[in-house]
This record gives structure tokens, C-alpha cells and sequence, in this order.
């Protein structure tokens, strides 16, 4: 068995690894986003509406953007260290580990990416499409999105990258965060997750009082450019860039610690 | 006799190759009859196939197995005389030496033995 | 006979603690080791350092001629179960086994099914579900199931029963009989296994103070037991190496280096001393007592 097998033995171990919670939470999904909403409006009269094609709307769908995000991110911590127990105790090198879990990530991130579209179509379908500014409503991730409120989707290719890179950074990040906690243990840990937590509360602080991170925000954004989506989309395969090195870094000759 | 459990006190393979001498001996094992195998002798005391080859090997240097390439060991002709040969050598300082010992740690007189063997002998068995 | 794994001076230090103390080994191919050592010797570091699990502070390692360390060619010849669980607790032993399957080039699933049907391994059940014992007789049906040029077992047969590990020292032999390959047992039930090894590895303290087959380390010492004054008498005057004495009134129990020298052997009946073996399990003990005295010296 070549090393090349050897890689992709465990991109598709990785890949059978997160099928199932993948399945799990597309079936909640589709549970939450249109079975209720469907029992609701069969049970009772005009309670919720939508709207299709709104000024804000992208192509996509914006809800299983966020669902998904979440989902990613906390998949891509939580798996870790079972994977990579289990694929060390196969007699696999770090090296190939990482290569598969960077393999499978960018094939997660792409399967999640068409999904979102699939699931763009079928809010128009069901007339319920949520656009940028419902999310928009006070009351709900507003600090986040506030920037992009207003700005159209300028080609299906921006938003195409803008929704890869979203879900990519997102489970990088996770499983970054995952091999750290797996090198360093809980000092680091428990200091990420607290940052983590917090980060809600003193991001918005820093945009608020530092002018030169408010700005660096707003760049990051997009905001005061024309391609909006499209900008964020790469700003965003940055800082994947930045996370697969670190990852790499992290996994670079990473002792077991089962 | 065919012991299944080893003792401690002297080297495996050489109690391997005193378990097949002692088949041989009793005809339990005959002339050009083939022996057990390295594997069949390793799995039956639970031992290290190396050991148990060493054991034969033993034999085979001796010249009392010698080896049919690729199918075993077998049963050196005169094979039987040879053992008996080396073991009545051996009979004296194994079994006797300790024996006489053992009688005069007791107080037994040699001549006590002397009578005990002759009444043996004199009751026909031998 | 070919050099499967080669380590030279090897190093490594959790902190201040030195766990291996620049070790140097060398294995040949088709042997039963055992790997033998108290707690907290260094057997696990070396096994992990082999397997690339572990990263040494200096030293090297090559196996297979090639070298070692996150050698993914070398390491998939390699099976290592080791005591620490690896496996997911959520999948049933079959798949655990299917993916074994794929990453072990050798793996014979035929034969892993056998086997657990051999030990009572129910399939069905999932990892999280096992007792200890089925969790050791999984991590041993994968290891045997393996075929791999090298198999290593670290304390293969943690919670097993009597019966449990008489079937799994049969059922190595068997495999080993059949197939010839490399095996480093790494144990604390030395008595029971001893005759299962070819040459028996010791560690101490992070250091490899004897490397022996395991015919040759039983021959190491013996027991002489008889009157102390007696005893003391020859031992002085031969200038015997006394590993350890148990006294009882006027007699004595020493444990001495052997072998022992001609006109001493001839002395021992008239004296009325008798001699015994000294079990591996025993020499190990005494090997690897904290403080040895001059035998330590002549060992290896």
C-alpha cells in the first residue's frame, strides 16, 4: 500500500467518520426549518410569512448557512480526538492524518456548500425564505451581519465562495482548536473556550472603541467595496490558509494522548 | 510416561528431547516412525516453537532423529539401543547417587538396601 | 538473521523525569520478545517511540533496515495494541475490525472472525459496551488478525481470566507455528509467559539492563538453601554474588550468580546444600530491585 493509498484510506475513514452526525443533523434541520413550520401553518392561519426573492435574500440559504456553521465548528472539535486516536492506532503517520483531514474538510465544506443552495431552493419552494435583514431584527445575531445588511449578491460565483469559505473556515477552526486542546490539555482548553465565549461581548467593544480594529472589521466585511460577497469570500480562504498552517503546526509530530 | 507439565529446574528443550527419548525408549515411538513436529510439540506444552526445535535438533545431532526434507522427523534406526545405552550410563549418578544420599542423611545401611533389592528380584519381577 | 528494529541511544524525558535512559537495542526478525520491566521502567515510552506515537529527545530508530521515525512505509507493517483504549466507544467491534481491515495490509478477516468466535467476542457489540477482558481480546484479535511483520501487544492480556489467557498463549503459538514473524509481548504475568518467549527483554529505571533468551537468563542465578553457616562459608570463599537471602533459624535461603564454579558444585552435597532453579519471574525481580549489588555489573 503506497503512501498515497495510505492518504486517502483515511480521507475516507475521516468522511465515513462524520457521514452519520451529518445525516443526524441535516434530518433535525430539515425538521426544524420546515416540518414545524409546515405543522404551524396547517394548524393555524397566516401566522408566519416570507419573503420570497426579498431585497436582502441570497440564493443560498442563509438559516443553514448559521446551522451548519455551528454544526461544523462544534463537529470538527468534538470529532477530533477520537479520529485521531483511532487512525493512529491503524499505524497511520501525523503526516497523513493531516492530509486526510484537510482533504475531508474542503469535501465537507463543498457537500455543505451545495446543500446550502439546495436548501436555498427549497425556502422559495415553501415560501420561506429568510432574508439577510430578518436575521437582521434586533434581537438576534445582528452585530455580526449588521455590514453586509443591505448589499445585494453581485454573482453567483461570489456567493458560491463566499458560503465554501464560510463553512471551510468554520471547521478548520474547530479542529484547529481540537488539536491544540489534544497537544496542551486543558490549560488550553479552558482558556480557549473562555475567549471563545466571551468573544461576543468584547468584539464588538474592540469595533466600538478601537477605530483602526473597527475598520479592519469593516475591511474584512467588504464593506466600502463592490464586491462584497466576494471579498469576504476571500478574505475568509485567508484565514483558512491560516488555519490549515496552524493546524499543520499543531499535528506536526503530535504524541498520542488517549 | 508423557508429562504435559514442565519443570522448572532444567532447560525446555532438553526436557523436550528427554519426552521423545523416553517414547522411543518405551516403543511408544518406533524405528522410522515419524515424530511430532516442532509446531505439534510447541502447541502441546504451550512453548515456543523455537525451543521445541531445538529440542529435536538436539536429537537430530545426536543421531537419533534424522530428517526427511520436507515431510519430518523421524526415528533413527537403533535409535532405541542408542537411548538405552546413554541412559544406563546416566541410571548411576541420576537415580542411584542421590538415593545413597538420601540413606545416609537416614542412617540407612547400604547393607539394608542390598537385602531390600535382592527380595525384590528373588520375588520374580525385574 | 536480519535486524527488524535498531535504537540506538535513545533518549526521553517527560520534564525532569528521565523515562529512557539512551537505550540501545537491537531485535532480529521471527522472534517471540518479551518485553519485561516494573512499573514506570519505560516499557510503554519504547513501544510508543517505535511506533511513532512519541517523540524521542535524541537517539535513533530504524526499522526494517529504513529509518523509523513517521516512516508511514515502515509503520504500516507494524500492528501495536496498546493498553490505553485508541477506539471509538460508539462502534461495534465489526466495524472496528472492517477498518482494521483496510489499514493492515495483511489483515486476514476470516481468521479475525474465527477468533472471535474462539474468545466469545459478540461482533454486534459496540467498544463502549465491552468489559475490560473483551476490550483486551478485541485489541488481540486484531493484533493476531494482523499478519503484520512486527505485532506488539502492550499487557495483551489485562483482565482476561485464566482460561481467557491460556486461549491467547495457544492461540499466538499456533499462529506463530504457521506464521514465523516478530512478536514483542510486553507483560507483567512473567511465570505464565515465560515459556511463550524466545529471548526476554528487562528494563530498568528507563535503562536495558538484560537482553537474553529467556533459556539463558533461567540459568542466570539459582537458589542454594542449607545451613546459613554453611552457606556463608562457601559463598565467602568462592566469592559468590548473592542476589538476595531469606533466613529461617539455622538455615539459610541464597539466591546467587551462577554458574557456579566446578569444585563448588562438588562441595554442595557433602555440605548438604540443595540447589533450585530460580523462575524468570524471580530473576526479573531481583534484577530489577532498586538497589542490586555486583551482579548488576555482570549482567548484559
Amino acid at each position: 500500500m503506497s503512501a498515497n493509498h495510505r492518504l486517502l484510506r483515511c480521507t475516507r475513514y475521516l468522511l465515513a467518520s462524520v457521514f452519520k452526525p451529518c445525516l443526524v443533523f441535516l434530518g433535525i434541520y430539515l425538521l426544524a426549518a420546515y416540518g414545524l413550520p409546515l405543522l404551524l401553518r396547517v394548524t393555524t392561519t397566516g401566522s408566519i410569512t416570507y419573503t420570497p426573492f426579498g431585497p436582502n435574500s441570497m440564493i443560498s440559504s442563509i438559516v443553514f448557512l448559521f446551522a451548519g456553521a455551528i454544526f461544523l465548528f462544534v463537529g470538527g472539535y468534538a470529532g477530533f480526538r477520537e479520529d485521531y486516536n483511532f487512525l493512529l492506532a491503524m499505524s497511520n503517520t501525523w503526516r497523513n492524518q493531516y492530509g486526510a483531514a484537510l482533504l475531508r474538510t474542503a469535501a465537507v465544506a463543498a457537500g455543505f456548500t451545495a446543500v446550502s443552495f439546495l436548501m436555498g431552493w427549497f425556502e422559495r419552494l415553501f415560501n420561506q425564505v429568510v432574508g439577510l435583514s430578518q436575521i437582521n431584527d434586533p434581537g438576534v445575531i445582528s452585530t455580526y451581519v449588521y455590514p453586509l445588511n443591505g448589499h445585494q449578491p453581485y454573482s453567483l460565483a461570489g456567493e458560491i465562495l463566499l458560503v465554501f469559505a464560510a463553512f471551510l473556515t468554520v471547521f478548520l477552526f474547530g479542529q484547529t482548536a481540537a488539536v491544540f486542546s489534544y497537544r496542551w490539555g486543558a490549560r488550553f482548553t479552558v482558556a480557549f473556550w473562555i475567549l471563545f465565549g466571551t468573544s461576543y461581548i468584547f468584539l464588538p467593544i474592540m469595533t466600538g472603541t478601537s477605530e483602526g480594529f473597527r475598520r479592519f472589521a469593516m475591511w474584512f466585511l467588504g464593506e466600502g467595496g463592490r464586491d462584497t460577497l466576494i471579498n469576504v469570500g476571500w478574505h475568509l480562504l485567508v484565514v483558512s490558509a491560516l488555519l490549515i498552517a496552524l493546524t499543520g503546526l499543531g499535528m506536526r509530530r503530535l504524541p498520542q494522548n488517549a | 510416561m508423557m508429562q504435559l507439565q514442565l519443570d522448572a529446574d532444567r532447560s525446555i528443550y532438553l526436557q523436550i528431547a528427554e519426552q521423545i527419548e523416553d517414547q522411543i525408549l518405551r516403543q511408544d515411538l518406533l524405528e522410522d516412525e515419524q515424530v511430532p513436529s516442532t509446531n505439534q510439540m510447541a502447541a502441546l506444552y504451550r512453548i515456543n516453537p523455537a525451543t521445541a526445535a531445538k529440542g529435536i535438533a538436539l536429537l537430530v545431532d545426536e543421531g537419533i532423529l534424522y530428517k526427511q526434507r520436507g515431510i519430518g522427523m523421524f526415528v533413527s534406526a537403533g535409535a532405541h539401543k542408542q537411548i538405552l545405552v546413554k541412559r544406563k550410563k546416566d541410571f548411576f549418578t541420576r537415580y542411584v547417587e542421590p538415593m545413597l544420599q538420601e540413606a545416609k542423611n537416614l542412617s540407612i545401611d547400604p547393607e539394608e538396601i542390598n537385602a531390600y533389592i535382592r527380595s525384590r528380584n528373588g520375588a520374580g519381577n525385574s | 538473521m536480519n535486524a527488524i528494529l535498531e535504537i540506538e541511544a535513545l533518549s526521553k524525558s517527560y520534564g525532569s523525569v528521565e523515562a529512557l535512559k539512551s537505550l540501545s537495542l537491537k531485535l532480529e526478525e521471527g522472534k517471540i520478545y518479551g518485553l519485561l520491566g516494573r512499573n514506570g521502567a519505560g516499557k510503554t515510552t519504547l513501544l510508543n517511540l517505535i511506533t511513532s506515537r512519541l517523540y524521542a529527545g535524541s537517539g535513533s530508530i530504524r526499522l526494517f533496515g529504513q529509518p523509523g521515525v513517521d516512516n508511514q512505509k515502515a509503520l504500516e507493517r507494524i500492528c501495536c495494541m496498546p493498553e490505553k483504549n485508541l477506539f471509538p466507544p460508539a462502534m461495534r467491534v465489526r466495524e472496528i475490525l472492517r477498518h482494521a481491515a483496510s489499514f493492515y495490509p495483511s489483515f486476514d478477516r476470516d481468521y479475525a472472525e474465527a477468533l472471535c468466535q474462539r474468545f466469545s467476542l459478540n461482533p454486534q457489540l459496540k467498544y463502549k459496551a465491552l468489559s475490560r477482558g473483551y476490550e483486551s481480546i478485541l485489541r488481540v484479535v486484531i493484533g493476531l488478525s494482523s499478519h503484520s511483520d512486527l505485532t506488539i501487544f502492550d499487557e495483551p492480556v489485562l483482565g482476561l481470566d485464566a482460561a481467557g489467557r491460556d486461549l491467547f498463549y495457544r492461540t499466538l503459538i499456533a499462529d506463530y507455528s504457521e506464521k514465523p514473524r516478530t512478536f514483542i509481548i510486553s507483560t507483567h504475568l512473567i511465570d505464565e509467559s515465560a515459556d511463550i518467549f524466545e529471548d526476554a527483554i528487562i528494563l530498568k529505571e528507563g535503562s536495558l539492563i538484560a537482553m537474553d533468551s529467556v533459556e539463558n537468563l533461567r540459568k542466570r542465578s539459582i537458589v542454594l538453601s542449607g545451613r546459613k553457616d554453611r552457606l556463608e562459608e562457601l559463598v565467602s570463599r568462592y566469592r559468590l554474588a548473592v542476589l538476595s537471602r531469606d533466613d529461617i533459624g539455622r538455615l539459610s535461603a541464597m539466591t546467587v550468580a551462577a554458574p557456579l564454579p566446578a569444585d563448588c558444585l562438588a562441595e554442595l552435597r557433602e555440605k548438604e546444600i540443595d540447589l533450585a532453579p530460580v523462575s524468570l519471574q524471580k530473576l526479573f525481580i531481583h534484577l530489577t530491585e532498586p538497589s542490586v549489588g555486583s551482579f548488576e555489573r555482570q549482567v548484559s
